[in-house]
């Protein structure tokens, strides 16, 4: 996967990486069992300090996105064939997803837009809404 | 050094100079980081122009002086008019602003580590072939040499003079090999784990440029110890007495070693600094641009100086090579580690070999 990151952001580059990691096991760039780089290697690649990089690696454990252990170092521990999401995951998933919804309505989009555009978001992952058949 | 052997050196020298800014990358002129908008400036066209026309009057007056000294007196001036290109590319970048507005970002390609670029071991084969069969016709021949051992002037035998044999004047030609071949296994381990050279604007093309870089350094880079390999072995047969030292000899251990050089030198001006004259799209724009290390950077893009970074090599902005960098602890460490081993050798409290 390509990662890539803005150094110029708001968001903190933790945050950063742990987002582009999640985006890239959705595009199918990435599959469950998939080895990440070791954080020191991923601190050298980007030329940040390697606590930054193990930030943005608990919160993916954290998430249930990866697995980390001693031998095998960071692993993808779930794609969209792995299952149904753990529980509570799209409860809490749709609270963060109302912040984005509700910025959406207050800045004049339509409902049809949104959806519009949520479905193009989609159509580029592996397991697109519509049609979509987890190839 | 002849007069024509000066003048041969003056001529490399200043051809090497003047293709310095046409390998380096566009967005690193005379090892300054511009953005991809910026690297048609006429600014830049211009230093480049005063920068080639300087270069072309040195060396033309090196060649009229044409003595052993103007050769390492024309390399320094050549460098000092890089140095002052240089810095006037950075204040061209200051004046302009050419950073204002832009969004600074780094990007990697995570494949480059699970799937890493490695010098598949084939490649190696020649070079220690070579090594093994000279060390073992050494052993061989060790017990049966003369008293005096012939004295060799790069690949020359240097007929008036011999020494007496003793374990590194026989054995020295393996040494070298044995140096040469570690340097191409070490580099073939450690090279690959290097920061890859990304761009943050076309993340996705520079690193399939880079791969295709970095395996063929390693190619090369095996090539060219293969070739030095075989010279020694030349060497060590005329060394031990198994041929008779002879002009015909050089000729057979240079040819090799000439063919690897040029080979390699080709396809470096080919390919340009970490690949990027190779094929790739060339309209990708991640919409970042490069992080601006400018500040880390000294003497042209040369030495790197950065104690926020955690990487300890780093691919030079300018030419194929890696340094350390000097703001990791490590750095230091191998530096003494040198400063030691080179204090020993100069007290000759360590001989070395040849």
């Amino acid at each position: 996967m390509l990662l890539t990151v803005d150094l110029d952001s708001e968001t903190p580059i933790y945050q950063q990486i742990r987002d582009r990691v999640v985006e890239a096991i959705a595009a199918g760039e990435l599959s469950e069992g998939d080895a990440l780089p070791s954080t020191r290697q991923l601190g050298v690649d980007l030329g940040i300090n390697f606590h930054t990089v193990s930030k943005a690696y608990d919160l993916l454990r954290q998430e249930g996105v990866i697995r980390i252990n001693r031998k095998s170092g960071a692993v993808v521990r779930r794609d969209h064939s792995s299952g149904p999401p753990d529980p509570g995951f799209a409860d809490a998933w749709q609270t963060r997803m109302r912040t984005l919804l509700a910025e959406a309505t207050t800045q004049g989009l339509a409902p049809d837009d949104v959806l519009g555009r949520c479905q193009d978001v989609l159509d580029g992952f592996v397991f697109g809404g519509r049609g979509g058949d987890g190839a | 050094m002849t007069t024509a052997a000066s003048l041969g050196w003056i001529v490399l020298v200043t051809a090497g100079f003047l293709a310095l800014p046409a390998m380096t990358r566009p967005t690193l002129p005379f090892g300054v980081r511009v953005p991809h908008g910026r690297a048609v400036e006429p600014a830049l066209r211009r230093i480049r122009l005063i920068y080639s026309a300087i270069v072309a009057v040195l060396g033309l007056v090196a060649a009229i002086i044409a003595r052993e000294a103007a050769v390492s007196a024309l390399v320094v001036v050549d460098l000092l008019a890089y140095w002052t290109a240089s810095r006037m590319v950075a204040n061209a970048k200051r004046a302009g602003e050419w950073t204002a507005g832009l969004r600074q970002g780094v990007a990697v390609d995570t494949t480059l580590r699970t799937k890493p670029v490695r010098l598949p071991v084939f490649w190696l084969v020649p070079s220690t072939v070579v090594l093994i069969g000279t060390a073992v016709l050494g052993a061989w021949n060790y017990g049966t040499l003369p008293g005096a051992l012939p004295v060799f002037d790069g690949l020359v035998v240097d007929e008036s003079r011999r020494v007496a044999t003793m374990f590194w004047s026989a054995w020295w030609p393996v040494a070298d090999q044995l140096v040469a071949t570690a340097v191409a296994v070490l580099a073939a381990i450690i090279l690959p784990r290097t920061r890859p050279e990304l761009d943050a604007a076309q993340p996705e093309t520079s690193a399939q440029r880079y791969r295709a870089y970095l395996s063929g350094v390693l190619r090369w880079l095996a090539v060219v110890v293969a070739a030095a390999n075989i010279a020694l072995l030349v060497i060590a047969l005329q060394l031990w007495g198994v041929v008779v030292p002879s002009p015909v000899w050089m000729i057979v251990a240079a040819v090799p070693l000439a063919l690897a050089f040029a080979g390699a030198v080709v396809w470096m001006a080919r390919v340009g600094d970490v690949g990027h004259r190779l094929p790739g799209e060339e309209k990708e724009d991640s919409g970042l641009t490069q992080r601006d290390d400018d500040r880390h950077w000294y003497l042209a893009g040369t030495v790197y100086l950065n104690r926020a970074d955690p990487a300890l090599l780093v691919h030079q902005r300018v030419g194929t090579r890696w340094v350390l960098n000097l703001g990791h602890p490590i750095a230091w460490l191998v530096l003494v580690g040198l400063a030691v081993f080179a204090a020993l050798v100069i007290t000759k409290t360590v001989q070395l070999p040849g």
